[in-house]
């Protein structure tokens, strides 16, 4: 795999999500980075806005297997991770056997996540963070590329268990489906209600996927840039000096090294999918909201006063301006 | 920096120098305001304080600022590290150049690439793409307004600029006062012959010194009246008494010289060495010279009356050994009151060389009231004036005549009359009508005859009372004037009324009276017979040309009352 293959089939496969996916550009490079940087994605939206769809739709593209949870209060982890169950042998006897969950797959939807109980929503963390499942004294690794794809309503919050932030901070990113423009949603419509629904076709297979997930850490990224993302993730804590007023008020805890290492990975990942060869300090900062959003951990007050993590994360790009040559009159 | 990436380096070379200029203009306009208002607040400040030096400084100030951005520009250390960052912000070219620099570029897969990606940048772009320069905004607009401003203020008329000339002519007074100061030492010097005189002029340099980093007249004057007085507090009360005594006594070897010898104490060396090979008759006769030389030095100068006459009473004893060992310390102590004697004429002759400097500096600060006072618009004048008036003086005189005997005296005496004004005033200043200062009268003499002393121009010569060589008469100690080849001796000196006039007194009227004191001062003091004999002489032979006059018409040179043929 070499970066312009990369970025070839980086480009093949949006534009295959594309066929399907009306719109939705952004939310469309946020799953692609978090596949290719290996990472998961938190998606956060109202319900009808496609959700699903982009995951069968990528689930075709690159030729993987995709399962769907819907996350219940009455779902219990070993409907995710798989049960042993009682089979009969050959030979008349009885032995138990393991049947995959459905986190068995290469791309698996979460759908309302934050509707199950926390013993559930706690399963999915070893299955994110290692990559395996442990049942029955067994470990089993999951299938290469894994991606999990969560969703959550940011409204009907009754009955819901907020995501712990052990277990979002887990998350690459976490990304906001935003409610299509009336041109989107006319052409969502036409397409829907026609007849013959688009179909999105393989571009990439899985070797080829995992060749891309491969490469992308090895992406060079400059040391200023690094030093960028790691200033961006200090500022998120309160009682570092350079932090921004607004988030020495609202955010009780700011972001974990994760959030660093998820920045410079995203990056990496975002670089090659535009087709160049290093990341850059505007790749930080392009997504920074998306990735630090979810790990910032607001204070009563912030609720109080109506102050989003979007905003408190754009005070931070304010208060932590990009290296410049440092020179009174140097470009910034 | 990548070999293999020549346009890459040229230019981040070039984004460097671009980098430089910006950070100049940059560093102009946030800094304009701020120098061109201290500028502004400097040239404001000379408007109401008449110090010389705010306009200056604030010129200085604008040049230093120009010069510390250039040079800063210059000695800044501009990295290609820091030329890539400002170009890829200023091209936007996602930190290429930026990570060219820190990549390998021979690793596969990603070196070669970042290399050629940063290459086909470097070569579609330039230095000045990645580095615009910032146009002049409101900050420069508003530097200019105030720089403006300030230069405007400073070209229109200062009032303080009068008072700054007025200051710097005061100045230049002042290091005027202390070079004629230095160059009235330097004459002193030139005559000192001892190691204590050279002390005691050396005292003059501290002066010197202080005003030369002095610049008003009035502290001029102070510093210059405190020199004369500590001077003048280092000259013995006895002085004149310790000098005629050591003068008597050097005159007295010179023209009958004790033993070979050419000064007192190698005379009384070499008599004393001689004692043993004396005849009784010629230890006798030398025996009563001693006693004759120790009573002439018993007021002046007691330690070696005391030696002397210790010395003769132990010839007349016939004891040659404490005769021989007397004369040595008759010897010493003579030379030690000789040098006493000049280590105080110096003192005197300095200390009256400040007094007189700083006369002139209260005549030059009365001269500048005057013109300040009296014009109110610039000019230059030369004024000239004449007073009248009487002038009156005293004066003391010691000497010793010659011809009939031996001895030495002292005399006081009272002037009369003789009061030369002197029209050396000073110019006024600027007034377009100038002050005019007299000059200091003439200084008066014993009997009134004579008419002696120092002008205002005239320094006091080392040794203000000096000799001249011995006349046939007598020799005549003239105070700060020529010889006049009189005989007897005159010390005189005073100071008259600061006008110019003709005053004649006869001399038949004052002579009696002055005889009487010349009488009078010698019964005081202890003079040889011989000395007395000479001043009674003298009284006798003015009184034979008792149809002369003293006329004083001008008294700028004090050798000058022949001049009129007046003098007896």
């Amino acid at each position: 795999m070499t970066p312009d293959r990369y970025g070839e089939l980086a480009h093949a496969i949006e534009a295959e999500i594309g066929k399907v996916i009306v719109g939705q550009h952004e939310l469309v490079r946020a799953v692609l980075v978090c596949l290719l940087a290996e990472g998961h994605v938190l998606l956060e939206g109202v319900p009808g806005l496609g959700k699903t769809q982009l995951v069968k739709t990528l689930g075709s593209v690159i030729g993987g297997e995709f399962s769907r949870v819907q996350f219940t209060p009455d779902l219990m982890p070993a409907d995710i991770t798989g049960t042993q169950i009682l089979e009969d042998r050959p030979d008349g006897g009885k032995t138990f056997a393991f049947r995959p969950g459905p986190i068995f797959a290469n791309l698996v939807l979460a759908d309302e996540i934050n509707r199950a109980t926390p013993k559930t929503q706690s399963a999915l963390l070893e299955a994110m963070q290692e990559r395996t499942v442990t049942a029955a004294g067994e470990t089993r690794k999951l299938p290469q590329p894994f991606l999990v794809m969560a969703t959550q309503n940011p409204i009907e919050m009754e009955g819901t268990y907020p995501l712990p932030e052990a277990q979002l901070d887990r998350f690459l990113i976490k990304a906001i489906v935003r409610f299509p423009t009336a041109e989107e949603l006319v052409d969502v419509v036409n397409r829907t209600t026609g007849g013959v629904a688009p179909m999105a076709q393989q571009v990439v297979d899985l070797d080829e996927l995992l060749g891309m997930i491969r490469l992308t850490p090895q992406t060079p990224a400059a040391s200023h840039v690094v030093r960028h993302a790691v200033d961006l993730v200090l500022a998120t804590h309160p009682t570092q000096p350079q932090t921004p007023p607004l988030i020495a008020k609202y955010v009780r805890n700011g972001a974990s090294p994760r959030g660093a290492q998820a920045l410079i990975l995203a990056a990496k990942a975002a670089a090659l999918i535009d087709g160049r060869p290093n990341a850059s300090i505007d790749d930080i900062r392009a997504l920074a909201p998306a990735v630090l959003r979810h790990r910032l951990v607001v204070g009563y007050e912030a609720v109080a006063d109506g102050i989003g993590t979007d905003q408190l994360v754009n005070a931070l790009l304010d208060a932590v301006p990009p290296p410049s040559a440092g020179l009174r009159g140097s470009p910034t | 920096m990548n070999a293999t990436a020549p346009e890459v380096q040229h230019l981040l070379v070039a984004v460097r120098r671009r980098l430089r200029l910006g950070w100049v203009l940059a560093t102009t306009y946030w800094a304009a305001p701020a120098v061109a208002a201290l500028a502004l607040a400097l040239v404001v400040i000379g408007r109401f304080r008449p110090w010389a030096w705010p306009e200056r400084a604030a010129l200085g100030v604008a040049a230093a600022a120009v010069l510390a951005v250039v040079v800063a520009a210059l000695v800044q250390r501009i990295s290609l590290r820091r030329a890539a960052l400002a170009a890829d912000r200023g091209l936007n070219t996602r930190d290429a150049f930026s990570t060219v620099l820190e990549t390998d570029i021979a690793a596969e897969p990603f070196g070669p690439r970042i290399a050629a990606r940063a290459g086909e940048l470097a070569r579609v772009h330039r230095g000045r793409e990645a580095v615009a320069l910032r146009r002049p905004g409101r900050r420069l607009a508003l530097a200019l307004a105030i720089g403006g401003g300030a230069i405007g203020l400073a070209l229109v008329t200062n009032p303080q600029d009068r008072i700054r000339s007025d200051q710097a002519a005061e100045r230049k007074a002042v290091a005027a006062l202390a070079d004629q100061l230095a160059a009235e030492k330097a004459k002193l010097a030139a005559l000192a012959k001892t190691d204590a005189e050279r002390a005691a002029l050396d005292e003059l340099n501290a002066a010197i010194a202080e005003l030369r980093t002095t610049d008003t007249l009035a502290k001029a004057e102070d510093i210059l009246r405190q020199t004369a007085a500590d001077l003048s507090s280092k000259v013995p009360n006895d002085l004149l008494t310790a000098k005629a005594a050591a003068k008597g006594l050097t005159r007295n070897l010179e023209s009958r010289p004790l033993a070979a010898g050419a000064t007192t104490a190698d005379q009384l060396t070499n008599a004393a060495a001689g004692l043993e090979n004396a005849t009784p008759e010629e230890r006798k006769q030398l025996a009563e010279r001693l006693a004759a030389l120790a009573e002439s030095q018993r007021v002046g100068d007691p330690t070696t009356a005391k030696q002397l006459a210790a010395a003769a009473s132990a010839l007349q004893a016939g004891d040659v050994g404490t005769a021989a060992t007397s004369l040595q310390g008759a010897a010493a102590s003579a030379t030690a009151a000789q040098n006493r004697v000049a280590a105080g004429e110096a003192s005197k002759a300095a200390s009256a060389t400040a007094a007189s400097t700083a006369a002139k500096a209260a005549a030059q600060r009365a001269a500048n009231a005057a013109g300040k006072a009296n014009g109110n618009k610039p000019g230059s004048g030369k004024g000239s004036g004449s007073g009248k008036g009487q002038g009156s003086g005293s004066g003391s005189g010691s000497g010793k005549g010659q011809g009939t005997g031996q001895g030495s005296g002292q005399g006081q005496g009272q002037g009369q009359g003789g009061g030369g004004g002197n029209p050396s005033g000073v110019v006024g200043g600027q007034g377009a009508g100038g002050g005019t200062q007299g000059g200091k009268g003439g200084a008066g003499r014993p009997g009134g005859k004579l008419e002696t002393g120092p002008n205002n121009d005239e320094t006091p010569k080392l040794g203000d009372i000096t000799l001249p060589p011995t006349g046939a008469d007598g020799e005549t100690i003239n105070a700060g004037g020529a010889p006049t080849g009189e005989p007897g001796e005159v010390i005189g000196k005073g100071d008259g009324a600061t006008q110019a006039g003709s005053v004649s007194v006869p001399v038949a009227n004052v002579l009696p009276k002055y005889r009487d004191q010349a009488l009078d001062a010698l019964d005081r003091s202890a003079v040889p017979p011989a000395d007395r004999k000479l001043v009674t002489d003298y009284f006798d032979r003015l009184a034979g040309n008792t149809n002369t006059t003293t006329n004083t018409t001008d008294s700028t040179n004090s050798n000058t009352n022949n001049k009129d043929g007046s003098t007896p």
